[in-house]
């Protein structure tokens, strides 16, 4: 389980433990989580849309500063929606990437030479904040891309290979830049671990500068010249998205579509939803369709006026009037979040099921203690079976899940699941392997191999 | 709701088992239950709590992080802000809407904002710094108060004996 959850103290072992506060900032400080439909408040702080409406509802303040807030003056963010679904993308890739240039460099092989230092541009964006003085002058003819962070892997490779003169790979690289006094040289250098990227107009392969520097300005000259078909192809280097794109932009170009071409394949999907996140942000627009829910006094209103209220939404007026509203706040947060913050809105029907599984997680957890739903289970069992896994699979994924009366009611299918399992096991190795444990009272307590029976039965479940 | 809340709870359980602060130790005490967690403080030194390890049990409500958890020390330490029946008081436990005293500056008060580790450094902070003005057991209070001495005597005496002494 622990895999699943991501947190900022990952970044804290690789080489840019400072990148942990980058994923820092594009969580939520209610849920910790990675921001999900961002909205922004007037005192500047920035939450889940969903998180913040709830929090609002019990206490009408800031979470953060403490100064007062309404849910009408929240406003949502597109930019960091846009930033934190694509961080979301590469960052596992980023991890990888990062750590091992971590084992790396720890290892002590001379023929890992120059390209290592500079492999990904993650690694140049190494943070030293030791500047020698000579640096100054390299930024200088370097600057026409990336100042920072060519200035960065430069003034790190210097200084580690001072600091570490045995380490070759770095006295390597240091060569060219103690005697650098031409541009070339560095750019010798810092060009070997770039990759080649397509031109956007002539389709050709060039490497990132000079694509930038030259060849795009050529090429452009020499297309509005000859007046020749464009053929629109997104250029992009993955670590300069928005310059690539500014480029692009700026040549006059529709919106790109996308396409990108790098040597290393396994980056192209990942760079191609980038830029799509890119579009999403530049045509966002907030969902007219769909009004706000206004807030209700409902505590003031009769039943019978609630009850309308409810129906008119198409939603279930069982309960107590306490229910109702329970259930109407909670909706109008859902819908509120949904279509008022979110970018890409899903449908009321989505809104619904997500209403009713809040519900049934409260429901349960209201009854969880009364171990007479668990009676009232067993009795009901042979009668109304379906109702019954229709009850149990609503808490399939929480913690109030069922899981004894879930083997119990699908024994039969265990069973054949598990005969089946052995028979395919038994010729399968046609060995004397130990064959898992059969009777079934122990595989019905079993929690992990019912678990893994679940899986297989998801198929099945259906058929009742 | 309760989604929110596991989640959030696993996270900074991760949290705390990559980095926890000196002096703390805290998880689920239940691997079915993650609602409920156990946590082991360290007295801190320069105090008469000095060289005492306390149990601690924590209580989250189903809707954290919108309400507080509650922290009980089981057992219960003799201290200024702690009730006779082991439950901490201090203002980072209490939601800002309700102020039962009425001194509580709102901004010490609980906040989703807040972590696990914050109230735990917290209540090392209170161990080592009883605040009487909102006291929860009033002799414990009258004690440290009048009698720092005795108190000490008393606190270290429970100490030992929690260490088996």
């Amino acid at each position: 389980m622990k895999n699943q959850i991501s947190d900022a103290s990952d970044f804290t072992h690789t080489r840019i433990p400072k990148l942990s506060q980058l994923d820092t900032l594009l969580r939520c400080h209610i849920c910790k989580d990675f921001l999900k439909v961002p909205v922004l408040t007037p005192c500047g702080h920035t939450f889940c849309s969903l998180c913040i409406r709830e929090y609002i509802s019990v206490q009408a303040k800031c979470p953060l500063c403490l100064t007062e807030l309404r849910e009408s003056m929240l406003r949502s963010e597109f930019l960091v929606s846009e930033i934190v679904d694509s961080y979301k993308v590469i960052r596992d890739k980023l991890l990888d990437i990062l750590r091992q240039s971590e084992e790396k460099t720890t290892d002590p092989d001379p023929d890992s030479s120059i390209i290592e230092v500079g492999s990904g541009p993650e690694d140049s964006l190494i943070e030293n904040d030791n500047q020698n003085d000579d640096t100054c002058d390299d930024i200088q003819i370097l600057q026409s891309n990336k100042p920072t962070s060519l200035k960065r892997t430069y003034t790190d490779i210097a200084s580690s290979s001072l600091r570490t003169l045995p380490r070759s790979k770095y006295f390597k690289a240091n060569i060219p830049v103690k005697r650098s006094s031409t541009a070339s040289r560095i750019d010798s250098m810092l060009k070997k671990p770039v990759e080649l990227v397509p031109c956007p107009i002539c389709e050709k392969y060039f490497p990132v500068k000079e694509l930038e520097r030259t060849h795009l300005d050529e090429c452009l000259t020499l297309q509005s010249l000859g007046n020749k078909p464009i053929s629109l192809k997104q250029t992009s280097h993955k670590d300069e998205p928005v310059l690539n794109r500014s480029t692009v932009m700026s040549s006059k170009k529709s919106i790109p579509t996308g396409g990108l071409r790098t040597t290393k394949s396994r980056e192209e999907g990942e760079v191609e939803e980038e830029i799509s996140y890119v579009d999403k942000y530049i045509n966002s627009t907030t969902d007219t369709e769909h009004q706000r829910l206004p807030k209700l006094d409902l505590p003031s209103m009769t039943i019978t006026q609630v009850k309308q209220k409810l129906s008119n939404l198409g939603l279930s007026t069982a309960g107590t009037k306490q229910n109702m509203m329970a259930r109407y706040n909670y909706y109008e947060i859902l819908w509120n979040s949904n279509f008022c913050d979110s970018l890409n809105p899903v449908d009321v029907s989505e809104l619904k099921r997500q209403l009713l599984s809040w519900e049934t997680s409260r429901k349960v957890h209201n009854i969880a203690n009364s171990s007479t739903s668990i009676g009232n289970l067993m009795v009901s069992r042979s009668a109304n079976r379906h109702h019954d896994y229709k009850k149990l699979l609503d808490n399939f994924k929480t913690d109030k899940f069922n899981r004894k009366e879930w083997c119990l009611l699908f024994r039969k299918q265990f069973r054949r699941l598990i005969k089946d399992a052995k028979k395919g096991q038994i010729s399968r190795l046609s060995k004397n392997e130990p064959i898992q444990e059969s009777p079934k009272d122990e595989q019905l307590t079993d929690p992990d191999l019912s678990n893994d029976l679940f899986e297989k039965l998801d198929d099945q479940v259906h058929i009742p | 709701m309760s989604k929110t809340a596991q989640k959030r709870l696993l996270k900074e359980l991760q949290q705390l088992i990559r980095d926890s602060p000196p002096g703390i130790v805290a998880g689920p005490k239940t691997e079915d239950n993650i609602f409920v967690w156990d946590c082991l403080i360290q007295g801190p030194p320069d105090t008469p709590y000095e060289g005492g390890v306390f149990n601690a049990e924590l209580h989250f409500p189903k809707d954290y992080p919108l309400s507080p958890p509650k922290l009980i020390f089981t057992p219960s330490i003799l201290h200024p802000n702690i009730y006779p029946n082991g439950e901490v008081c201090i203002s980072i436990l209490h939601s800002p809407g309700n102020d039962p005293h009425m001194y509580e500056l709102a901004e010490e008060r609980w906040s989703p904002v807040q972590s696990v580790e914050k109230i735990l450094l917290s209540v090392m902070s209170m161990l080592s710094e009883p605040n009487i003005e909102s006291g929860a057991n009033i002799d414990a209070c009258i004690l440290w108060r009048d009698n720092r001495p005795e108190f000490e005597r008393q606190v270290k005496m429970t100490t030992l004996k929690s260490l088996g002494f």
